[in-house]
């Protein structure tokens, strides 16, 4: 299918994730923010994507305009080619919080995409049941979220996203509260996953080496209105492995990004030269 | 967090409160109460000190020994009147939580509800009620329905109050996350805002039940035949102070006993706070599939 807007002309049926244009002011205690300014980005298939960018660059406000529960003032968004904007239901969205129930045991907590989109109690915890090995939880299943450890807590809400059943994952920050250990493993964790589920995912963090480590692609984003300032293609060997962190590839590409992180932040700060 | 993740491996390994277990735990809570039931020795041995060696007059403070008595020898009466009384408490008591959670989940939901429940909910709190219960006697005579009405108007305001703020207090990210899944507002609802509130509605009840008992007793107060209310009016109109005593101490006792049943059934139906960390299971068998 053509559309008219889309300016990318070839190849874009293969696009799973297709941001147009957006643009998003919102009042916040009496005073308009220009949040995100014409943001353009994609996602192929099996693609993993990273947004990265200072603190406040309206990352989060563009997931929730993806995943259909914040409207953009301006712009499109496009999931599987169709027009998506304002509809919820298309993207497995994990937020900064794992949001763990805390009523709910782990196993009850994994089903409830599928509890909310009419799935039975009891075929959703049959089905849910044998991935929680692979996810770290085998044991904890009837377990209340307050007795798991940071790291299970976050691998618990991801199995949550998963299990959501959609090829299309947005993670934001999911490992910005753990140690820097507890996330260099849930990082090469993420990536046997992924490698595995063959979902696009489209990743938010701040952490550079992250980023690297993660990503097909890279799109740098600007200090607030958040704007797409730069995008890098990351031609690492895949499988990926913490150690790559100190190879001389992984530090250009660091170098690259801090690089313009920092011109970002600098300007967030109001310090440019 | 290991240590944790130990004792809970340790716990589901050794079995499930096992006996020698459950009779720790009868120890530890007999441990619990024992300076409540102290100081309650305490105040009974000087209560009957005070009126043995000063000689008191019966009518004006009987001492414990003849409260004892009043109880035991008025034990046909009291029962009678308990079982009126505690019946005007439970009908008020489940009717005023009915309508207390039934107005708070009105007003959480809808904005035109608020505005237009909100200040009759709080007006009703500043309705002396006193002043109120004699027209509800003239109104509906000396029967059941003016005790339950007086009860009601009393207790239904913490568990409106209660609920309100529980069915408000969930996380906006919570409500996104919902959002996201493509969740009704009666998924959330159920999923979310229900479950997240039953903490404070339990609070509300808790209060609910330990002020019902008062309010049956006024209802009583302005216009009965029976029931503890009246017959503490008749017995002190006859001087009988002993018996006052008697019927205020099973008064307490029926306080209590709501509060504690109420207390029972927000550990069965709140699991989760019980900071045990495994999931309350009616069977063991379907633990590990």
């Amino acid at each position: 299918m053509v559309e008219s807007d889309i300016e990318t002309g070839q190849a874009h049926h293969q696009y799973k994730v297709l941001v147009r244009g957006v643009t998003k002011s919102f009042v916040e205690q009496a005073r308009e923010v220009h949040a995100l300014h014409d943001v353009n980005l994609h996602a192929m298939d099996a693609e993993l994507v990273t947004v990265i960018g200072p603190s406040g660059c309206g990352k989060s406000t563009l997931f929730n305009i993806i995943s259909g529960v914040e409207s953009p003032g301006e712009g499109r968004v496009y999931i599987n080619q169709v027009e998506a904007t304002n509809t919820v239901g298309h993207v497995g969205y994990m937020p900064q919080k794992d949001l763990l129930l805390p009523w709910r045991s782990v196993l009850d907590n994994a089903i409830l995409g599928m509890e909310v989109a009419g799935m039975k109690r009891a075929s959703a915890r049959e089905r849910a049941l044998p991935m929680l090995a692979e996810f770290g939880l085998e044991g904890f299943e009837h377990s209340y979220p307050h007795a798991l450890s940071g790291g299970m807590r976050q691998r618990a809400a991801f199995l949550r996203t998963v299990l959501f059943q959609k090829d299309i994952l947005l993670l934001d920050e999911p490992f910005g509260a753990l140690d820097a250990l507890t996330r260099a493993t849930m990082q090469e964790w993420l990536l046997s996953v992924w490698e595995k589920l063959g979902t696009t995912i489209i990743f938010v963090t701040h952490d550079v080496d992250e980023a690297v480590l993660l990503s097909d692609r890279i799109y740098v984003m600007t200090a607030r209105p958040g704007h797409v300032k730069l995008e890098i293609p990351i031609h690492l060997p895949r499988p990926r492995r913490y150690v790559m962190v100190t190879s001389p590839e992984f530090l250009d590409y660091k170098r690259t990004l801090l690089e313009a992180l920092q011109e970002e932040s600098a300007r967030a700060l109001g310090m440019t030269a | 967090m290991s240590s944790l993740k130990k004792s809970l491996v340790l716990r589901r390994s050794s079995s499930e409160l096992s006996e020698p277990n459950r009779w720790s735990m009868l120890a530890s809570s007999a441990n619990r109460y024992a300076l409540s039931v102290l100081l309650a020795l305490g105040v009974v041995i000087i209560w009957q000190a005070v009126t043995f060696f000063f000689s008191i007059q019966r009518w004006l403070l009987p001492s414990p020994w003849e409260v004892l008595g009043a109880l035991f020898s008025g034990r046909g009466l009291l029962a009678r009147h308990t079982w009126v009384t505690a019946e005007e408490a439970l009908i008020g008591f489940a009717v005023a939580v009915a309508i207390g959670f039934g107005v708070a989940v009105l007003i959480s939901n809808w904005r035109v509800a608020e505005r237009a429940l909100y200040p009759y909910v709080i007006a009703s709190q500043a309705i002396p009620i006193i002043a109120i219960a004699p027209v509800l006697v003239v109104w509906f005579g000396f029967g059941l329905l003016p005790k339950v009405i007086v009860i009601v108007l009393i207790t239904f305001f913490p568990v409106t109050i209660n609920t309100v703020d529980g069915l408000r207090n969930v996380d906006p990210e919570m409500m996104t996350l919902m959002r996201s899944l493509g969740a009704s507002r009666w998924q959330v609802f159920r999923m979310v805002q229900l479950p997240s509130a039953l903490p404070l509605f339990f609070s509300g009840v808790k209060i609910a039940a330990a002020v019902s008992v008062i309010g049956a007793i006024l209802g009583e107060w302005v216009g009965a035949s029976e029931g503890l209310g009246y017959l503490i009016t008749r017995s002190s109109a006859q001087f009988l102070t002993a018996r006052v005593f008697a019927v205020i101490f099973v008064l307490s006792a029926m306080g209590i006993l709501l509060f504690y049943a109420v207390s029972y059934i927000e550990r069965l139906a709140t699991p989760w706070a019980r900071r045990d960390g495994v999931r309350y299971q009616p069977n063991s068998s379907g633990r590990s599939r």
